[in-house]
Formats: C-alpha cells, structure tokens, sequence
C-alpha cells in the first residue's frame, strides 16, 4: 500500500472527509467496474459501488493495512453485490453491451472484425452477459470473479470464505449451466432465422 | 453466434471476458466526475437518517441479511443490521422455555395451557411467572388491630401479654390479603355485613395464631417457654367468645381453588358466618402434631413461597418488613382467603396450617387461575415463532455440503404441539438436516387437526 494511501486512511479515520473523497476517486472506476461485473447493470452497480465505499467509511477503523487497500475495497464490493443479488426481488436489469453495430466493442481484436461480425457479436455478447446474470448469485460471482476478474480459486476462496474445492466446482458448474443455456439461446435464434429466410 | 458452439465448448473464458469488456465500454463518459461526492453524500445521507450498515438496495424489501459476509478486516460490531435477528427475542424465548420446564415438571397437568400461554408472547409468560405488581391494591392497614379489644376479659393473662404480637400479625394480614392480585378477589355477600365485626376478630385471631406460630417456629427450641405462649395465644384466640371463627376452616378454604368457591365470600364474612355454629375447638388439639410438624411445615412453607411468589412478591416489594413479618402476611393471607363451605369444622388448627402453607392445593389455586383455553388453530405468529426457535439450526444446515439456496420443509404439527411429520424438498444429507432441526419445533397446543405448513429456510454460507 503506498503512502499517500497511508496517510489518506489516517486522515479519514479522523474524520477527513476531503481525504476519503481522494480515497474514493482513486479506486471508483475499479470498485464500479466490480460492482458492474457481478450485477451486469449501471443501476445496480452504482448502488452497489455508493454503498461499498460507504461500508469502507465505516469500517475503515477496522482496515488494520496489511493487505492492499483495493484488495479489501474488492472484498466488500463483492459482498455488498452479492448481497445484493440474494436480496432483490426484481429481475435482473441488463444493459445491452453493444448494440451499436457503428461502435466496436472495446475488445483486443476488434480491428478484426467485419461490420456484420459486430451484430453477430453484440448479440452473442449480450446472450453471454444475460445467462450469466440468469445464473444463481453465488455462481454469478464466482464465474465472474474467476474468468472476468482472473483471480486465482485461492484468492476467490478467501473473498468468499469457502473452500477453494467449492469454488472449482462452482465455476466448473456456473460453465455448464452457461453452456446448456447460451446453446439453447443461440439454437433458437438460429431457428428464428431459418424461418425468417 | 458461431463462436459459442463451436466444439460444443459453448461460451469459453474468452467470450465472457470479451462480453464483460464490452459491459465495461458502456459506463458512460463522465459517470465518474462526480462519483465522490455522491458516494460522501449517501454517506451524509445514512448517517443523519440512522440508517448505517442498511443498503438502500435493503431497504424496504422486509427481508434481513443473514447472508451478510463479514467484511475482511473489517469491525462486525459496528453493522446493526446484523443485529436484526439478535433483537433479545431469543433470550425471552430461552427464559420461556426455561421456565416452562420448570413449571411443567412441578404441574404436568397444566402444561399444556402453559404452552400455549408461553409460547404466545413473552406479555402472557409474565402475566403467568411474574404478575403486574399494579394489579395489588395499595397496603392498608385495616383498622383490625382494635379488634382484638373486642376480645371478653376471659382471655388468659399470659395470652394478653402476647396481644401485640397478635396486633402485628392482625397487621400482616390486610397486607398480604391486598397483595394478592386483583383477580383472586371476591365480592363480599352484603348479607353478613352485621357480622363483619365478629369477623374481623376471627381473622385477627387465626392471624395471630398463625403469627405465634411463625416467631415460635422461628426462635427455636433454644426459647423452651416461648412455644407453651404461642399456644396460649392460639387457643385463646380460637375460644373467644363471640368470635369462635373456626380458623381451620377459613384457612381450609384457602386450599380450595377460586373454581370450588363459588359460594365465595370474603374472609371476614366467612368466619362470622361460622361463628354462631361452629363449636369451639379443643385448646390443646393438634399440640402435640404441631411440635412434629414444626421441620415439614418449615420446608413446605418455604415451597409453598416459591411457588406462589407470583402472588407474594407485589407485596414484599411494597411493604418491605422482617422475614418474619413476611412469613406471617402470607399465611395471614391464607388463612383470610374465603371458605365456600363448612368441611373444615372440627379440623384442627395444625391441619389447617398445613394446608395453607404447605398445602399441596395452594400454590395450584394460583397456578390454575390464568388457564385458557387450547388455541383452536395455529396462525402465522405461532409458526413464525416455532421456527424462529429452530431457523439457526436449521440455516447451519448450509455447513453440511455448503449446499445453498432454498430447503423447503413440510412438517405437520399434532394438536399437542409437537411436529409429527417433516419432509423437505431438498434430499441427502442437508435435508435432513433441516428437517432434523424443524422435528425440534415446538408450537403451542390446540384444538383441532393435525395441521400442515410448509417453511422455507435460505441456506447461504
């Protein structure tokens, strides 16, 4: 943890909010991104990345810095969305990634890609990004945590507090469900389009 | 579209990474411009409105978090949310629990009415355990402390000299007669009001008797004259002329449960209207049973104290005075309580003493009172409040495969309360679990069908 941070955290534990704030925007795209990962809207996920670094606030007496500070924003951002996922009612609110076919995704190999090529891919992207969001909370954050966010099962066992078998076999389950689910979506997309034809 | 099938891998780690970068590229420009000062505003907000440690996202959806993760590093104590399902309910339950054990192995027959009193709500276990001390009527002391002025001359002399002994005792008992609640109280007959008077003396009487007997008790065997006055007292108390209230059976009636008095009048009409018929009893009747009967009436009394403190304490809180004066309020109180009918002539004052303080009846007179009827069914509440006994059994069931999501049980519950039947939804090992934790529910008896509910029980780590 660098110094600055150090000494941002003392002047915050005293009550600095100016000092929380800098805090805040350091961290605030990384926190939001997290929160935006597991809820997969910007509704929910501002929601989740206020109350995360409100959470911090309060808890920042207890941050005792022997870990990175993102590392344990991280942590209470992903529990705050998951608590969120298991307490809301409503259905899941998805943005649509890319539904500009003008506009190519922020991927690494965009420039590869022909203008039809990008529908196809919005698409898909979208049917991606939707079963993931129709998958059950705790298998939600552990896929994401695994293949979005690349952590190793030891790092997501620790953020989770399971054992990192119950993490190996959720994302090996969150997989399979993906899989059966995104292959049913495009099957039916597929036949729509045979019958347009 | 190709992409996700191909190989039948569907989406690999690449896609969804691909789609999550994609999700990234729509935060809109700018979004972050202003992100501190909103997140230190919701933090102004959640402050000033109390709500800390509560999600707006929380809010309003009546639905706690138990599924709240401790935070790394971070200070649990400080989330009051989590305090939600720790409100001290489970301690009053526990106190309930504890006390219904108790009373149900001192008076199996009432068990089932103290069930369903003390599973209803914590309000109704005090009302049992720990009456309202409002519900006693202010101290008086009765102007029955001239009484015994009434008293003929013929009254021994060694007897006179204990006479304040007896004025205290004469005290103690309108003490403890309005200490005890409201609802043991019955209206008087307004046909014996002539003979209030001579009531009045036979009360005082068995109250100083009572009285005597008590300090005698008390005092030991160390004192060997003093037991020889306590009888003197006693006998000559029983003998007034006038007032030969028969003091075994106004004291008998206190044994008798408010149901069997319903001829019920008070005390001081009681004993006049046993003053004209009743015969005198011997004066050395039941001395030599009292002396073997000193030990056992010690302990029963001391019994009989426990089990009717919910009536004693109300007025030991109010008239603090000597133990032995608190001792002599009670049996005073006893021996003033009404007597429906004549079946304690000819008993003699020992046997009657032993009924009211170790009588096997008294403390049931008490108890007996606030039965109610079984509930007819079961509502939410007495659901609600069964499982709330058994939901944190029932949630650690997570822990057995760290299964999570929903375990619906389906149990059915006898009239007597007791859960007969439980399946879940869920199989293996968790379900059992939970449906090992729900057989432990208790509901309150009612009158009715066995009855079916079903309970879901949220199974997070």
């Amino acid at each position: 943890m660098s110094e600055d941070d150090q000494r941002l955290i003392a002047s915050a534990r005293g009550g600095d909010r100016a000092a929380f704030g800098e805090l805040v925007r350091r961290y605030q795209r990384r926190v939001y991104a997290a929160a935006l990962h597991i809820t997969g809207n910007h509704s929910d996920a501002d929601d989740v990345a206020q109350e995360s670094f409100v959470k911090a606030y309060r808890h920042l007496a207890g941050f005792d810095g022997r870990s990175d500070l993102f590392t344990w924003l991280y942590r209470i951002t992903v529990n705050t969305a998951l608590n969120h996922l298991r307490s809301r009612k409503r259905a899941d609110r998805l943005v649509r990634p890319s539904d500009d076919p003008d506009g190519p995704p922020d991927t690494a190999d965009a420039t590869q890609r022909t203008p039809r090529e990008w529908v196809e891919i919005a698409h898909e992207l979208r049917t991606v990004i939707e079963k993931v969001c129709e998958l059950s909370p705790v298998l939600r954050v552990t896929l994401v945590l695994a293949t979005v966010e690349q952590l190793p099962y030891k790092e997501i066992a620790a953020i989770l507090e399971v054992p990192e078998g119950t993490v190996a076999w959720r994302v090996n389950e969150a997989r399979r469900q993906l899989r059966q689910e995104v292959a049913a979506a495009t099957d039916a997309a597929a036949r729509a389009d045979e019958e347009i034809a | 579209m190709n992409r996700s099938r191909s190989g039948d891998e569907g989406p690999d780690d690449r896609l969804i990474t691909e789609a999550y970068a994609a999700l990234d590229g729509t935060i809109p420009d700018g979004y972050f411009d202003d992100f501190s000062s909103r997140v230190l505003a919701r933090l102004d907000e959640t402050q000033e409105s109390g709500m800390e440690g509560r999600s707006d996202l929380a809010r309003g959806s009546g639905v706690t978090r138990p599924d709240e993760a401790p935070l790394a590093g971070a200070t649990p104590p400080a989330e009051p949310a989590k305090r939600e399902e720790h409100s001290g309910l489970h301690e009053i339950k526990a106190l309930a629990s504890n006390t219904r054990r108790r009373l149900s192995q001192r008076i199996s027959s009432q068990q089932e009415a103290e069930d369903s009193l003390l599973v209803a709500s914590s309000g109704s276990f005090k009302s049992v355990a720990l009456p309202d001390p409002s519900a006693a009527k202010p101290m008086s002391v009765a102007p029955l402390a001239a009484t015994p002025a009434a008293a003929p001359a013929a009254e021994p002399a060694r007897a006179r000299e204990e006479r304040r002994d007896a004025q205290v005792a004469a005290e103690a008992a309108p003490v403890a007669a309005t200490a005890e609640p409201a609802r043991f109280r019955v209206p008087p007959k307004p046909s014996s009001a002539p003979w209030r008077p001579l009531g009045g003396v036979a009360t005082v009487a068995a109250a100083a008797a009572v009285a005597v007997f008590v300090f005698g008790v008390g005092r030991g065997g160390g004192e060997g004259a003093e037991p020889d006055s306590t009888l003197a007292l006693a006998e000559t108390a029983e003998v007034a002329p006038g007032a030969p209230a028969d003091p075994p059976a106004a004291s008998g009636a206190a044994a008798v449960p408010p149901a069997a008095s319903a001829p019920a009048v008070t005390a001081l009409d009681s004993a006049a209207a046993e003053a004209e018929p009743a015969p005198a009893p011997e004066p050395g009747e039941g001395r030599a049973d009292r002396a073997d009967d000193d030990g056992r009436r010690a302990r029963e009394s001391s019994r009989s104290a426990r089990t009717a403190r919910a009536e004693a304490r109300p007025s030991k809180d109010e008239a603090p005075k000597a133990d032995e004066v608190a001792t002599e309020k009670k049996d005073a109180d006893k021996a003033a309580k009404p007597q429906p009918s004549a079946s304690g002539e000819g008993q003699d004052l020992e046997d009657v003493l032993n009924q009211v303080t170790g009588g096997v009846d008294a403390p049931k007179e008490t108890e007996e009172e606030p039965k109610k009827p079984a509930k007819k069914e079961l509502d939410r509440r007495d659901v609600a409040n069964a499982m709330g006994g058994v939901r944190g059994e029932a949630l650690k069931c997570y822990s057995v495969e760290q299964y999570q999501g929903t375990v619906t049980a389906r149990f059915t519950v006898e009239p007597s309360g007791k859960v007969s039947e439980v399946s879940t939804d869920k199989k293996g090992p968790t379900g059992a679990c939970v449906a090992k934790a729900v057989k432990k529910a208790r509901f309150p008896a009612f009158d009715g069908a066995p009855t079916s509910f079903t309970y879901p029980f949220l199974l997070a780590e």
